[in-house]
């Protein structure tokens, strides 16, 4: 009888044994810190990471270990930060930062306010904060603290192919309807003037968080969102900013690319970096994103999402969205977290992660890429900053992703119109906070 | 003989520990975490009661888009799923050239793993590099140029993508069924002047009722909880879109997040109760209902 | 004279579908292959058009620097050790519940049959914080248990059809001849029902080759994903990078074993399964 219990309970254990040795690899001690990161392997500001973690560790002895987990980062550490097995360093957008990890009901990240206002900068500066704009690291505080540190700065609107338009005697506009009349010379001709990866959603709710940025001005989104009453709807700005996106939709003037929505990302953006179409609503990533699909010689332009007559909003309104690190509360060696994020902030390394991977670093006065120079001076003359689709993304998650996306992407398909698009967002608004 | 306790316990501790533990245990707590109010990052779990089944039931897009999508891959996956099946099984029982290989061909796309499919069908439905359209151009009609995937199609045109991968599966279960129908049966129809349709449906069918039955039953729970295919489409770039939410999906997404920080345990965990449910309840109804007919013949 | 007309409309008409759906399959899978071994320019410029070099660079690039490879092993490591883990636990626990009378037989048989029933979404949030709580979140060691555990229900019921099958003057003759419960089990018993063990063995490992959800939800590091995961990590990230052609090549590294698979095994797997419909 005891032989069977041995081979039975050999048999089950077997399978743990053999991998117990595996699990043991992570405890390795010494000075070093972990980055969970939300690139993914390869992509240039992987590359860019890894070079940093190598020149650090020449520098200081600390040992950077990072792990790139893609964009699905915070699904992942929860469950480490759960088991108060936080890595030192993670980085993703802020406003999945805030939203995860900065909640009502827990804070998760350490204050990084005596680092930024106590610390002296990488080249002598008072602080660390003299090499950011104040305003921008505040946009995403809570109760006064602030939490993240950016790298990578990005902002939103159209890229255009400059070749393209200058073929067609066309020039950036600057009001809704020049933008309207040079879309129409484009289609007229053949060639789509707007291009666009339906299947992302987020892609497709620039447009309307857009439009009421620029009808209503910002913070009016959110407003609208988080109110139980669904009056906050009647507001005409609404049902413009839904004209607005209509009249480009295949229920108005048809300006997109044909199918659009039913592309798949990155298909359209491909498409437009080969030069078939006019103008793509995007992030700052775009120049990276569609690198190796340019032709040699791509002039690439850009202008911000066109003021509308009588708006309250202006471009001096500029979307801040912003990539960096957060520091997780319990993180074993937060000093060298933040000696590194120090360390990357040095004036040649924002410029080489500018130039590496074609985007905008956070360090103010840094390099900008050729590709990204047309952005500069509406950066340079904000007036104010907004956080992109208004915050709302990271404030209502959840009536974001099941209310607002499915009649936004109606509204940007043209299968409904502005009027039951309003009509449709404020009932359900209101039928979704009567459930909570 | 004497089988003595030691024996017994020392036979099934194993498995019966493994099983309370790491499943029974589980499920019972499920019903325990849907209660509360839970974010998973922190241990404080707010209780309240049926809240989250209550909001569960007022929650329109739940019902509008999240359950229309999981009924409709029950009943028009199932549909087509069987329809195609049978279909396959008939024309493999009348013995075709390379019925071999043509059998290992049907049943393939059911073991490839799901995450590939969904990679391999959207290819197939890209609205320019796709093989569909690339397909109608070759043909002439390159002025239509569907757009497969668009919000209103995207549903059917996973559905198809689904039903092409569980086809065979069910190809393989009821012809096997189907070819130990006793030949005499069909050939005394056949003199009886019955027409192929009424053969299958008053003869073969009856016969493989209980395969059939357990093969529906399997269908539904099966369909219930699909979810890689659906949640792998498009690749994780954003939250899933509405045609590949499901009761699985949307649960998935609403405690763990995709590109959104909903971050709810114990309402996603509901929906878990709520699946539970709706596998019990379509298992008593499909019992019940073909209980009757199994007395007839 | 009716009759004979209507039945060969309808086997012309079913025949074309046969075909249809097996070149459609045959179809698709050359084309992805084919386009695998392009480059991405090619690609792009005509979809229907045949590489000029193959481009098998495209593989290694695939395992190495997407580390398709690592995602390879750790499903060998992971699924290997489930399959044996799963037999091993399940064989003994099926012969006893088919073939031994004891008290608690029936609830003990009942409470695993449950497990048929319950879908696993239902655990996933609960079973999620119990392995942290076991520290065996991100870990194989955890997903093989669970693993394990998951799959019982249908292993041990699969078993006990095998097991009930088995004459029951078999064990009175081991008697007889003087074997204990012990050796009546290990050298008469477990071999015969060798071919339930095949099928049961086969239709998990497929089963738990493909798993995907639990794979997402349990492993946190990309040192640790298993081929489905990887492969949704890689099709996110060359999203990013436009290549393709990268993407249809880690389609081919992930369902070329499964093809070699299904050739070698073919017999067991549809035994299995028809078993498993025909006796519950």
């Amino acid at each position: 009888m005891k032989r069977i219990l041995v081979l039975v309970f050999a048999a089950l254990l077997a399978a743990g044994s053999v991998f117990a040795g595996g699990q043991q690899e992570e405890a390795a001690a010494g000075n070093s810190i972990e980055y969970v990161s939300m690139w993914n392997a390869g992509e240039p500001q992987a590359i860019f990471m890894e070079e940093m973690a190598a020149l650090f560790e020449a520098e200081t002895g600390i040992k950077v270990e990072i792990t790139f987990a893609g964009r699905d980062i915070l699904t992942k550490i929860r469950s480490r930060l759960l088991m108060q097995d936080a890595p030192d360093l993670v980085d993703q957008d802020f406003s999945e930062l805030s939203g995860a990890l900065l909640r009502d009901d827990s804070v998760l990240v350490e204050p990084l306010n005596d680092f930024l206002y106590n610390e002296k900068g990488p080249e002598g500066q008072a602080s660390m904060m003299d090499l950011f704009d104040e305003n921008l690291m505040k946009l995403y505080a809570k109760d006064g603290n602030i939490y993240f540190f950016p790298y990578e700065f990005i902002t939103s609107g159209f890229f255009y192919d400059k070749s393209l338009y200058a073929e067609y005697g066309l020039s950036a506009p600057t009001s809704w309807d020049e933008f309207i009349s040079n879309n129409k010379t484009l289609t007229d001709a053949g060639i789509p003037a707007l291009a666009l990866d339906g299947n992302i959603s987020f892609y497709n709710a620039y447009y309307y968080y857009w439009a009421v940025a620029r009808t209503l001005g910002a913070g009016n989104l959110m407003a609208a969102a988080s109110d139980k009453s669904g009056a906050t709807w009647d507001d005409p700005g609404f049902l413009k900013a839904a004209e607005m996106v209509y009249e480009l939709s295949a229920g108005g003037e048809n300006l997109f690319q044909s199918g659009y929505a039913g592309s798949n990302y990155p298909a359209a953006q491909a498409d437009w970096a080969m030069g078939k179409s006019g103008a793509v609503l995007c992030g700052t990533w775009i120049p990276s994103e569609t690198k190796s699909q340019q032709d040699a010689g791509f002039d690439m332009g850009f202008f911000p999402f066109p003021e509308i007559d009588g708006g309250k909003g202006t471009i001096a309104d500029v979307e801040a969205y912003l990539i960096g690190f957060a520091i997780p509360e319990g993180a074993r060696n937060s000093a060298g977290a933040k000696e590194f994020m120090k360390f990357i902030s040095k004036e040649a390394y924002a410029d080489q992660l500018a130039k590496d991977t074609v985007n905008i670093a956070a360090r103010k006065n840094s390099y900008y890429p050729d590709l990204l120079l047309e952005v500069k001076p509406y950066l340079d003359s904000a007036a104010s900053f907004h956080v992109s689709y208004d915050g709302v993304m990271q404030g209502q998650p959840e009536w974001f992703a099941n209310v607002f996306y499915p009649l936004d992407n109606d509204l940007v398909f043209g299968n409904i119109t502005p009027e039951e698009f309003i009509a449709k967002i404020k009932a359900d608004t209101i039928a979704y906070w009567k459930s909570k | 003989m004497k089988r003595s306790k030691s024996m017994i316990i020392t036979f099934l501790a194993p498995c019966l520990i493994l099983y309370f533990l790491l499943f029974l245990y589980p499920a019972v707590r499920a019903f325990y975490v849907s209660l509360f109010k839970w974010n998973g990052f922190t241990s404080d779990m707010k209780f309240v009661g049926l809240g989250n089944f209550r909001e569960l039931f007022a929650d329109r897009h739940f019902w509008s888009v999240v359950m229309a999508n999981s009924f409709g891959i029950i009943v028009f996956g199932g549909l087509m799923t069987f329809t195609i099946a049978f279909f396959l099984s008939g024309m493999i029982a009348s013995n075709p050239r390379g019925k071999k290989f043509m059998q290992g061909l049907i049943y393939i796309p059911s073991i490839i793993n799901p995450v590939a499919v969904a990679i391999l069908w959207s290819f197939i439905y890209n609205q320019q590099y796709g093989l569909l359209n690339g397909f109608l151009r070759i043909i002439g009609l390159g002025h239509i140029q569907p757009t497969w995937t668009a919000p209103d199609t995207l549903f059917w045109a996973i559905l198809v993508a689904m039903v092409w991968m569980y086809s065979g599966f069910y190809f393989v279960i009821l012809s096997s069924a189907l070819e130990r129908v006793p030949k005499d049966q069909i050939e005394s129809a056949h003199l009886e002047g019955a027409s192929e349709f009424r053969i299958f449906f008053q003869v073969k069918i009856p016969l493989i009722w209980d395969v059939l039955t357990t093969t529906i039953i399997y269908w539904c729970i099966m369909a219930v909880k699909e979810f890689s295919l659906l949640y792998a489409w498009g690749g994780g770039v954003d939250v899933p879109q509405e045609g590949a939410r499901n009761l699985a999906t949307y649960m998935y997404m609403t405690a763990f997040g995709r590109r959104v920080t909903i971050y709810r345990m114990g309402y996603s965990t509901a929906m878990g109760v709520v699946m539970l449910l709706l596998v019990v309840l379509i298992y008593l109804i499909i019992t019940r209902v073909t209980k009757k007919e199994s007395v007839q013949y | 004279m009716m009759t004979v007309k209507k039945i060969n409309l309808w086997s012309i008409l079913s025949k074309c579908f046969l075909y249809f759906w097996c070149v459609f399959s045959i179809f698709v899978f050359l084309w992805v292959i084919n386009s695998s071994l392009k480059t991405n320019r090619e690609f792009f410029g005509n979809i229907w058009g045949i590489f000029q070099t193959p481009q098998f660079e495209n593989y290694g690039k695939v395992w190495n620097n997407y580390r398709m490879g690592t995602y390879f092993m750790n499903s060998v490591i992971v699924v290997v050790p489930s399959v044996l883990g799963l037999l091993a636990v399940s064989a003994p626990a099926a012969y006893i519940l088919a073939r031994v009378d004891f008290k608690l037989k029936k609830t003990l048989t009942r409470l695993v049959s449950f497990g048929l029933g319950i879908p696993y979404q239902l655990l996933l949030v609960p079973l999620f914080f119990l392995l942290f709580d076991l520290k065996l979140i991100n870990s194989l060691t955890g997903l093989v248990l669970v693993y394990v555990a998951l799959s019982i229900p249908f292993t041990v019921f699969l078993l006990i059809s095998y097991f009930a099958s088995l004459p029951k003057s078999l064990e009175e003759a081991a008697e007889i001849d003087g074997c204990g419960p012990g050796r009546t089990f290990f050298q008469i018993m477990l071999p015969l029902a060798g071919n339930g063990l095949v099928a049961a063995g086969v239709l998990n490992f497929v089963g738990l080759w493909n798993e995907f959800l639990l794979a997402l939800t349990l492993l946190s590091k990309d040192s640790k994903y298993t081929l489905s995961m990887g492969l949704y990590a890689l099709q996110g990230s060359l999203q990013y990078t436009g290549d393709w052609v990268a993407l249809f090549a880690a389609f081919t590294m992930v369902v070329i074993p499964t093809f070699i698979l299904f050739i070698l095994l073919s017999r067991a797997i549809v035994a299995g399964m028809t078993m498993g419909a025909v006796k519950e």
